[in-house]
């Protein structure tokens, strides 16, 4: 009988065995797990964290795949990416990291190292919002929003940047460019494809705006800095918005037109130039520098070919002479600028407009190789 | 160029770099022209990409299992060394075979012998013959020279090419009198050339053109730096860039030389346009900045960055 109890006991604990192992098997294998470093979600396949400064710098080097980069309250980066693969953040022994680069690769098996560029679908990356985020990209798109500084070079894919604190550079190959609210120096340019800035304001008085296309549009909206250029070769350049005091701005294109929509009260100092062929038009009235005492007067001396009689009322219709046309709209108030004191200045080859609008609060330069020039009132 | 749009086929070879040099300079010469092809490229490309992404993980497999891949290596080891028997047997059996015909040349019969002499004693002498012909040549063809100067003197001395440098208008115009004079001046460098080949004047004959292609001040350290980068460019070959990239890169390299060339012939014609120079100079800059930029993908191309 006590050999049979004993035989019961060990028959019940080995039937029981299997179910404990079983049981405590999971707590063991989530013991193992970095307790930081990987933890997959649902839409990422891979992820990675470290500590960084607040203005900690931000490398990434991605020959294929899109990019999404943004700014957090964290002192953190946090890194993903969509699919499986490698992916590593290297920094220097130091934490919190004063910079962070970003290593990514499809291949699960690759070993990487620094100044790598590898491959992947998508990868995410949150960075502290006061951070500098440099991305050199060359097939696939970028986007930067919230933080310092943005630095990207793209060779192919559109470059999205939005909310950037501090200063902006994008460099793109083939891929439109866009920088939306946002502040600081910027220097934006694209050979093939447009160049869109909306709503970026200068941080100190000596921030420049540069935008620059070789094939594609220049569009700018609402830029507030005091010296603003935009250069296209066969695109067009477009300003909307109002001047600043004190402003320089410069627009030029070898084949495109240039289009300013400024505020009705406007002032500034114009330089307007065509060389070879192409119209000027405006909607303000330019008081014309006439070579006598007036300081903004920049234009070489050129011989006016057509003077209208003080009598004859504004030209409304080009003046039909041979070669490029330039359209003046005179003041509706008789009072301020006469219509016998606006003169068509020309060139053998060339149409220039020289003026002042209001009282020269700024200076434009505008012109155009072969394209048109054009001043709208908004 | 091709006239049709490549088909999809064909944009896929071109792709994977499967057309020949010509189709391949025909398919890129007609993409840089046609927007919708470009665009019909860069789409074929991106779905490559995509697949290539996606099925990445897949390709990184070694797909045969090692047994099947140990079999395969082991036949190939069995026909190799069964290849490697047959071709020594094959050389040992065709020496055999030289040898035999040989041995056949040396078998003299009298009858042989004597037509072999009698041949070679006629190629002796015809070959004595022929050397002392050629030396008889050489010795007058100075005379020869000689006379044919008598009859036709020297290019040089030819009064007409001498009245020719001094006609010589430099630049042709485009005013309508001196659009005359320079057809005139075309037609007399024309003579000058065939005159100065023969007396050194070529530089003489090349200053219009010289004059022409004169750099405007600041344009040589444009283009010096140009051709090195495009030197750079050129080292990294096609595979730096994708197709669709080239192609783009092709359009707006086109279309800059394009406005150098239109701000150029302006500015040559008013250098003191400054406006018109520096267009010029703007043009230059673009087309800089645009190849340094290939150049650096030319470069970590070559690196296999």
């Amino acid at each position: 009988m006590k050999f049979s109890f004993r035989t019961f006991l060990f028959v019940l604990a080995l039937a029981f065995a299997p179910s404990q192992v079983a049981a405590q098997k999971p707590q063991v294998e989530r013991k193992v797990e970095p307790p930081r470093a990987v933890a997959e979600s649902e839409d990422f396949a891979l992820e990675r964290r470290a500590d960084a400064e607040p203005k900690a710098l931000i490398t990434l080097c991605i020959s294929t795949g899109d990019v999404v980069v943004r700014g957090w309250d964290r002192s953190e980066v946090r890194a993903r990416i969509e699919e499986a693969g490698s992916l590593r953040l290297l920094t220097p022994n130091v934490r919190p990291a004063p910079r962070v680069e970003v290593l990514v690769s499809e291949d699960k098996e690759t070993e990487l190292g620094s100044g790598d560029c590898g491959s992947t679908r998508t990868i995410e990356l949150m960075v502290p919002r006061g951070s500098t985020v440099e991305v050199e990209s060359r097939n696939g798109h970028v986007e930067v929003s919230d933080v310092a500084e943005a630095r990207v070079r793209a060779l192919s894919g559109d470059v999205d940047v939005r909310r950037v604190s501090q200063s902006v550079e994008v460099s793109c190959l083939s891929g439109d460019v866009s920088v939306t609210d946002s502040s600081g120096p910027m220097r934006v340019a694209t050979v093939s494809g447009d160049v869109e800035a909306r709503n970026v304001r200068k941080l100190s008085p000596g921030d420049n705006f540069e935008a620059k296309s070789t094939s594609g549009d220049v569009t700018l909206e609402a830029v507030t800095h005091g010296q603003v250029n935009g250069t296209a070769i066969s695109g067009s350049v477009i300003y909307t918005g109002a001047l600043a005091r004190g402003g320089s701005y410069d627009f030029r294109t070898i084949s495109g037109d240039v289009t300013l929509e400024l505020p009705a009260d406007s002032s500034f100092n114009l330089h307007a130039k065509v060389v070879v062929s192409g119209d000027i038009d405006t909607d303000f009235p330019v008081k014309m520098a006439t070579g006598t005492t007036d300081a903004t007067h920049v234009a070489p001396p050129a011989t006016p070919q057509t003077t209208p009689p003080p009598d004859t009322p504004a030209l409304p219709t080009p003046v039909p002479m041979p070669g490029p046309v330039i359209v003046v709209m005179p003041p509706q108030s008789p009072g301020r600028v006469k219509p016998g004191k606006v003169k068509v200045q020309r060139e053998p080859s060339s149409a220039r407009l020289d003026g002042t609008v209001g009282t020269g609060d700024a200076v434009v330069n505008i012109s155009s190789f072969s394209g048109s020039l054009h001043l709208r009132k908004r | 160029m091709i006239k049709r749009c490549p088909d999809e086929g064909i944009l896929q070879a071109y792709i994977d770099g499967e057309l020949s040099r010509e189709q391949t300079a025909a398919t890129a010469a007609h993409l840089a022209a046609c927007e919708a092809c470009a665009t019909a490229l860069a789409s074929a490309e991106s779905e490559i990409a995509f697949f290539s992404t996606a099925f990445a993980p897949d390709d990184s497999l070694s797909v045969p299992t090692e047994v099947l891949r140990a079999r395969i290596n082991a036949s190939v080891a069995q026909l190799e060394t069964s290849s490697e028997t047959n071709h020594a047997r094959r050389h040992g059996r065709s020496f055999d075979s030289l040898f035999a015909s040989l041995r056949g040349l040396f078998t003299f019969t009298p009858q042989s012998a004597a037509a072999f002499a009698s041949v070679l004693a006629l190629i002796a002498i015809g070959i004595i013959y022929f050397s002392a012909q050629r030396s008889q040549q050489v010795t007058n063809k100075p005379e020869n020279a000689r006379a044919i100067a008598r009859v036709n003197p020297a290019p040089e001395h030819s009064p007409e090419v001498k009245t020719t440098p001094e006609t010589v208008v430099p630049i042709p115009t485009s005013t309508p009198e001196q659009g005359r004079t320079g057809t005139t001046a075309v037609k007399v460098n024309y003579t000058v050339r065939h005159a100065a080949n023969s007396n050194g004047g070529a530089r003489r004959t090349n200053a219009p053109a010289a004059l022409k292609e004169e750099a405007l001040p600041g344009e040589r350290d444009y283009q010096t730096a140009i051709a090195s980068l495009e030197k750079t460019i050129k080292m990294g070959g096609d595979a730096s860039l994708r197709p669709s990239l080239r192609v783009e890169y092709e359009r707006n390299i086109a279309l800059l030389d394009t406005a150098i060339s239109q701000t150029r012939s302006v500015a040559a014609r008013n250098p003191k346009d400054k406006d018109a120079v520096s267009f010029l100079i703007a043009a230059y800059q673009s087309k800089v900045e645009l190849l340094t930029k290939v150049a650096d993908q030319a470069q970590v191309a070559a690196l296999g960055r």
